[in-house]
């Protein structure tokens, strides 16, 4: 492996998602190189501070309706309704560690941003344009946009 | 003797409709004749219902639709809730399409589907199909009570999306239709429980009639087929993407569109099945939350679509297609 690894094969290198040929490639570019080693060594550090992050229990019920909460939240699904943020119910050291992280990975263009352009426009356009793909998908891709179009209406 | 040649002719004459597309007629049919059958469109008018399924990591979302078609892009779609009551309405005429949902005091009117020529022309994008893609047939099976025959679009790169389709021997129309990202456990199928070919259907199902208290609007979702060119005279916005990117996708069209006051720029690669949307936008996007926030133990983005988002001077880009995330993340470094 000539070249540094991308930031997100380092994150998938940690978390032992990638396979046997990549992992071993890694690694080798690891030993040779001391600036992917300094990233590998951060990023661990901001894994392990995400680990050793003080937890708190849950009250009974609420994972479950979080766990319908971001079920609905699938980018797939997400064009069937206009949803509001996610709440997610984190410790508070995790949450700061997280912002942390993305910050490393994003840079501070991609902080929360309330008047950002909601992303189910674009999976709207993408999707109604797939549908005039040559290679016919049943009602695959047309049923989420006529879904969000009929969605707009309801909130009008 | 004359037994072989008996057979021969039940067998022609049993599946004559499908075997007519080839120029041979043989059983099963060659893989380019089944091809054939699913890029044309239908031949035949039909009512029935069918059920789109998302299934991802063990979870299932259905919707049902009962469906009316005919020749020349004609169509009505009655979408069910799991109540069983009517949730929203789909009409097209050939040109236009409207949505309609009960009680709503706005009908959304826009282009119907593949009404409008696009940019790349279908004889070079099959060529991308067949160039990325390999295509082989599968054992015939039954579906809603008919004999189907298989077809199977396997790409020829690792993290693009496979798509199985079964097609109705007596009339080629496509019957169940399935995509998924192979090795992932995510897919989404359309397939018909009920089909009725040559059904005699009321010529009221396809006219689209306002309702008291109702007005027609356009929902100005419909795509446009610009050059970039095209797009800089209408929006006076430049934008110079790559034509050619890796794993075979090449740019296809551009379009572009607001959101509130802001403009979007779209540009659109296809190699011949999967497609990817790029945004550029002067405004940032939401990101899609478990794209961004890959934390061990978080919900990874489940469904077949992948985003991966970066800034670049003063534009925000997204781009969006349904690779698997490590192929869209290695097409964008051409982007960056």
């Amino acid at each position: 492996m000539n070249q540094h690894p991308d930031g997100p094969i380092l994150s998938a290198y940690l978390d032992e998602e990638l396979d046997a040929s990549e992992t071993t490639r890694v690694r080798q570019h690891e030993a040779l190189c001391s600036r992917c080693r300094e990233e590998l060594t951060s990023l661990r550090g901001v894994k392990d501070l995400l680990a050793a992050a003080q937890r708190r229990t849950m009250p009974e019920g609420l994972a479950a309706r979080l766990e319908s909460m971001i079920h609905r939240r699938s980018v797939w699904e997400i064009v069937l309704a206009r949803l509001s943020m996610p709440r997610v119910w984190v410790p508070v050291g995790t949450l700061a560690a997280a912002a942390a992280a993305l910050l490393f990975w994003l840079g501070p263009s991609f902080g929360p941003d309330p008047d950002a352009i909601p992303l189910e426009t674009l999976l709207a356009a993408h999707a109604r344009y797939e549908a005039e793909s040559l290679v016919p998908s049943g009602d695959l891709l047309h049923v989420p946009f006529s879904a969000h179009v009929a969605k707009t209406d309801e909130e009008d | 003797m004359r037994r072989i040649s008996a057979r021969l002719l039940a067998l022609i004459l049993l599946f004559s409709p499908v075997l007519s597309a080839g120029s041979e007629d043989t059983f099963p049919p060659a893989v380019d004749d089944l091809l054939q059958y699913v890029l044309r469109p239908p031949t035949t008018t039909y009512q029935g219902k069918i059920r789109t399924s998302l299934s991802s990591n063990g979870r299932l979302r259905t919707e049902d639709a009962n469906v009316y078609f005919r020749p020349g892009n004609v169509y009505r779609w009655e979408f069910v809730n799991p109540e069983g009551k009517l949730s929203r309405t789909v009409v097209s005429d050939g040109t236009k399409e409207y949505v309609r949902v009960p009680g709503g005091k706005k009908v959304q009117e826009g282009a119907a589907v593949k009404s409008a020529a696009k940019l790349l022309g279908e004889d070079r994008e099959k060529a991308l199909l067949e160039a990325n893609y390999k295509t082989s047939a599968l054992p015939p099976r039954t579906e809603a009570g008919r004999s189907v025959l298989g077809l199977a679009l396997w790409p020829k790169v690792a993290g693009k999306p496979c798509q199985e389709f079964w097609i109705d021997q007596e009339t080629g129309v496509i019957l169940r239709v399935k995509r998924f990202l192979p090795g992932m456990a995510t897919s989404a199928e359309t397939r018909f429980l009920e089909f009725t070919p040559n059904a005699a259907l009321s010529d009221d199902l396809f006219l689209f009639k306002t309702e008291p208290g109702e007005r027609v609007v356009a929902h100005d979702l419909d795509p446009d087929f610009l050059s970039l060119d095209a797009l800089l005279k209408a929006t006076g916005r430049s934008i110079h993407p790559p034509f050619n990117l890796p794993e075979g996708f090449v740019f296809e069209s551009a379009d572009f569109f607001e959101e509130g006051k802001t403009v979007l720029l779209q540009v659109r690669y296809t190699d011949g099945l999967a497609v990817l949307s790029l945004f550029r936008t002067e405004k940032a996007i939401q990101p899609a939350a478990p794209d961004i926030a890959p934390q061990p133990g978080a919900e990874r983005l489940s469904g077949p679509i992948h985003t991966v988002q970066w800034k670049k001077g003063s534009y925000y880009y997204l781009l969006m297609g349904d690779l698997s995330k490590r192929l869209l993340e290695t097409v964008s470094t051409h982007f960056k």
